[in-house]
Parts: structure tokens; sequence; C-alpha cells
């Protein structure tokens, strides 16, 4: 499985062929999920209708930490082995993972003011994806920072490793400061054991974002094989260009 | 009438429940189009590199 | 063990004919905390509230502040490359550079704190956990900065790249430097944030400079 895709050009034509399929299954289950989330679900007695935010807020909470384990794993695998198409994954989950965590913040922050009454609290988990976020941008900033992508590509692979190790250290440590800064009037965000009516569309939606991710995914690898091409072929023209005159 | 706007008034909530489905919306299908942009883009350079070098056998 | 203290040796020997890049960092650190008492108001309690924390966000801003000279120097004109062909692990010179720059900064910032500690109202209980937790956690950012400081060579626009990624690995660190300080003004004790803050050393010891060895190798390929 994989050493059959590791070729770009066989991988690109395989990408071609299951995109449109990924796409068919996105938009059915995020559309069903939405569905059933919206319209086929009770609200909780507790938070009433804004439990609804929980539908897109805890499946891009999900996509926030997998985008970054799977970007870690890809700069492993691009580190250990140099696979030319792990690197190009890690580049390609970047922003999606970026994305992901933006919204899990802007919804919660959504979701926390008729909870909390404020926008924002220094809620041990909304905290870890503000700092997930900076990993995040971190991560693209030292890959762009580079003249050479390839440089810009095994730095940042480094970087998403120490990153990786360091998440759950910055996790507990979050959780620490939380609960000796615990202000008292705070409503917790778990609420009671999650009935069966919402747990479906939470799920349809989960796994929803996952093949959105891996759809989008596809065309940034695609374009990325395809930039390097450019690079290639602009890096030949141009010594060609120079030999002949 | 009175069903859809109770149903977008949400028990008084709406205005937090379709901000966040509606931010959702927009960066998620934003990413993809600007991934899709992005793709096409680099598609139509591929080609117009890879063309036959008229002009500089020209030259 | 020798090839450690020939770097350590050569390096603090550059460190102190330039002499002036410490005091800069300490003076960075004394500016940085003097600002706050103008920003929130002198009332003696309120200083006194956010003191830890003022005092160590201002250290971890002047240790990060040095970082970017770690390797670039060497990187610049070469001998870096030198360097990581002697028989000498590069390991063992990332830990070399990392020692060096605890030295010539961690150090006078902990010599600096108790000054600072006394402009900002800090209780008297509060001196020496500060100190502690200072001295345990000021190695910790400069070995984890190390890994920023050679990640970035080479880049554009080092220095505001680097914050952006050493920053945030260094909030554990800060939440348990500060957390340690309060324990004790609170009537508690400091036991476990300074327990942490050693397991946090002890873990960065081995990890940051072989992770920094890796980032220095493939910087100068």
């Amino acid at each position: 499985m994989f050493h059959r895709f590791a070729n770009p050009t066989r991988f690109l034509r395989f990408a071609a062929v299951i995109q449109p399929w990924i796409a068919a299954i996105t938009v059915a289950l995020i559309g069903s999920g939405l569905y059933l989330g919206l319209f086929n679900s009770p609200a909780d007695y507790q938070q009433g209708e804004t439990v609804r935010i929980m539908y897109v807020h805890v499946p891009s909470a999900w996509m926030a930490l997998f985008c970054y384990s799977a970007m870690a794993g890809a700069c492993a695998i691009a580190l250990i082995w140099k696979h030319p198409l792990a690197e190009l994954s890690a580049k390609a989950t970047a922003p999606i993972g970026a994305g992901f965590t933006f919204l899990a913040l802007v919804t919660g922050s959504l979701w926390g003011k008729p909870m909390w009454g404020t926008w924002w609290v220094w809620d041990a988990r909304l905290t870890s994806m503000l700092v997930l976020l900076f990993l995040y941008l971190g991560y693209m900033a030292l890959n762009n920072a580079f003249d050479d992508p390839a440089r810009g590509a095994k730095s940042s692979s480094i970087l998403a490793l120490v990153g990786f190790v360091n998440v759950p250290i910055i996790k507990f440590s979050v959780d620490w400061w939380n609960t000796l800064h615990q202000p008292a009037s705070v409503v917790k965000m778990t609420g009671p054991a999650i009935h069966a009516s919402m747990l479906a569309p939470l799920l349809l939606i989960g796994v929803g974002f996952t093949t959105y991710y891996l759809w989008v995914m596809l065309i940034r690898i695609r374009y990325e094989v395809t930039a390097n091409k450019i690079r290639t072929l602009q890096r030949r023209q141009a010594a060609t260009g120079e030999s002949q005159a | 009438m009175t069903g859809l706007s109770e149903f977008l008034d949400m028990g008084g909530y709406g205005h937090f429940i379709w901000p966040s489905y509606a931010v959702v919306a927009v960066v998620m299908v934003g990413l993809l189009i600007i991934s899709r942009r992005e793709l096409g883009t680099a598609l139509r350079d591929l080609d117009a590199l890879d063309a036959p070098e008229a002009p500089e056998a020209e030259q | 063990m020798n090839g450690f203290l020939q770097i350590v040796r050569r390096d603090l020997h550059l460190a102190m004919r330039q002499g002036m890049d410490s005091l800069m960092v300490v003076a960075f650190f004394v500016i940085a905390v003097v600002l706050f008492p103008f920003g929130v108001g002198p009332e003696s309690n309120i200083l006194a509230r956010i003191a830890p924390g003022v005092i160590w966000v201002a250290a971890l801003l002047s240790s990060m502040l040095s970082l970017e000279r770690l390797f670039q120097a060497d990187y610049e004109d070469g001998s870096l490359e030198l360097l990581a062909l002697q028989p000498v692990a590069l390991e063992i010179t990332v830990m070399a550079k990392v020692t060096v720059h605890w030295l010539t900064t961690g150090l006078p910032l902990i010599v600096a704190a108790p000054l600072l500690a006394v402009l900002m109202n800090l209780p008297d209980d509060g001196f020496v956990p500060l100190m502690i937790a200072l001295a345990l956690g000021t190695p910790a950012l400069s070995l984890i900065g190390a890994i920023g400081a050679a990640l970035i060579l080479g880049s554009r626009r080092g220095g505001i790249l680097l914050s952006l990624l050493v920053l945030p690995l260094y909030i554990p660190v800060l939440i348990f430097g500060v957390s340690a300080v309060d324990a004790v003004i609170g009537g508690f004790s400091a036991r476990p944030q300074l327990l942490i803050l050693s397991g946090l050393l002890v873990a960065a010891l081995p990890l940051c400079p072989w992770a920094g060895a890796a980032a220095v190798r493939q910087g100068i390929e």
C-alpha cells in the first residue's frame, strides 16, 4: 500500500481517480449530519438549543488534534525514510489543521458566550487549542521561511515532532494552571452523557470532516507536486538558457 | 412562515448558532476553493512550461 | 568531555570579548519589568500580586532575545561546519553552546531577579522559590531555545520567526515557574512545582541537544 504510491506520478493518477468519490462521500456525510443535527435532534435540557453548536465545535476540535498527529506522523516518516510524499502531505495538512483549530476556537467562543456569559474564558481546553494554533502557525511560517523549499520541509518536520512531544506536556501544564485559577462560576462544557440522537449527527459530521480533510489534502498534495515540477523545469530552462548564452 | 422564523431563532440562541455554522462553512469552503484555484494555476503554468519552446527556438 | 570544555571555553572567550551581550540582556530584563508599574499603576499590592508572573515573562523574553545569535555567527563564518566535522559528537557541541548561552544569559538573569523582586514588592517568602525556580527553569529555556535557534539557520526573518517557534514551547516552564512562587506566597509548599520543573529540565537535557543537533545537521548540509 505504502510503496505502491511512493511514486508521485502514480500517486497523482490515483488521486485524480478517487478525488470525486471522496468529494461525494464528504458532501453526503456532512449533509446528513447537518440534517440530523439541525432538524432531527432534541435540544439539551441544560444548555437548550446552543448544544447544536457542539455538532461543529467538537468535530473541529477532533480534527485539530487529528491533523496535528497526522502531520507529525508524516514528518517522522519524512525524516526517517526520506519519503517524498510524506513531506508534501505534512505540508498539505498544516493549513487544514490550522483551519480546524481556528474553527474550534471561534465556535467554542460562540458557544461560551451564552453558557459562560463572556466570549472567552481561559478554560483549559480552549487555552490548549490556542497554543495548538500557535504550533500550526509556527510550522507553516518555518516551512515558508527558506529560499530552498527542501530546507523548509526538513526544518519544519523537526519542529512538528518537537511540537508533538510537547503537546501532552502543554496540555498537562495548562490543566494544572487552570485548576489553580478556576473561576467559581464557570459552567462546565461537558454536559450529561450524550443521547444517541445527538451522537449520530456528531459522528456523521466528524467522519465527514475527516473525509473533507482527505479531499483537500489530495488537492494540496497535487498542487505541491505540480509546484515542484514547475521549479525543476524552470531551473533546467534557466540552466540551458545560460549555457546557450 | 412562523415555523421558519422559529427555526431560525433557535430558542433565542440563533445569533450564536448560525454564526458558528456560517464561520465553519466559510472557512471550509474557502480553504477548498483556494486549494483548487492554486492547483489550477499551477497546472496551467506547468502546461505553459511544458509546451514546445517555440519562442525560444526563434531567437 | 574534553571537546565539550574546549567549545565552552572558546565560546565563553568570544562572549567575553564582545562583552556587551550579557549586559544588554540584563538591561532588557530590567527595563521590561520596570515598564509594568507604569502600565498597571504603582499600588504595591497589585504589583506584589503580579510580580512572579511579570518577572518570569520578562525572563522568558530576555532569554529568547539572545537565542538568535546562538548558532548564527558560527553558521555565517562557516565554523559551524568545521565543528560538525570534528570527532566530537554534534550533540555535545550543541550542549556546549547551550551551556554558554545559559552562563551568559540565564545566570545574569537569576542574579538580577532579586533586585527586580524588590522593585515589584514581591513578598519576602517569594524570594527563595523564585531563585530556585529560575535556577531550574532558565537552563530548560536555553535547551528548548537551542532547537529553535538551530531550525532557523539560513532562513529569512530569523529573529521574529524564532519567537513564534519557541514561545509556545516555553509555556510549561512559565506555568510551573510562576506557580512555585505563588504557592509559597499563598502558604503552600512549592515542592510539586519544583519537582515538575526539575522533571522538565531532566527530560530536556538529553532530548533538546539531540533534536538541536539534528536541526543543525540539516542546516549545514
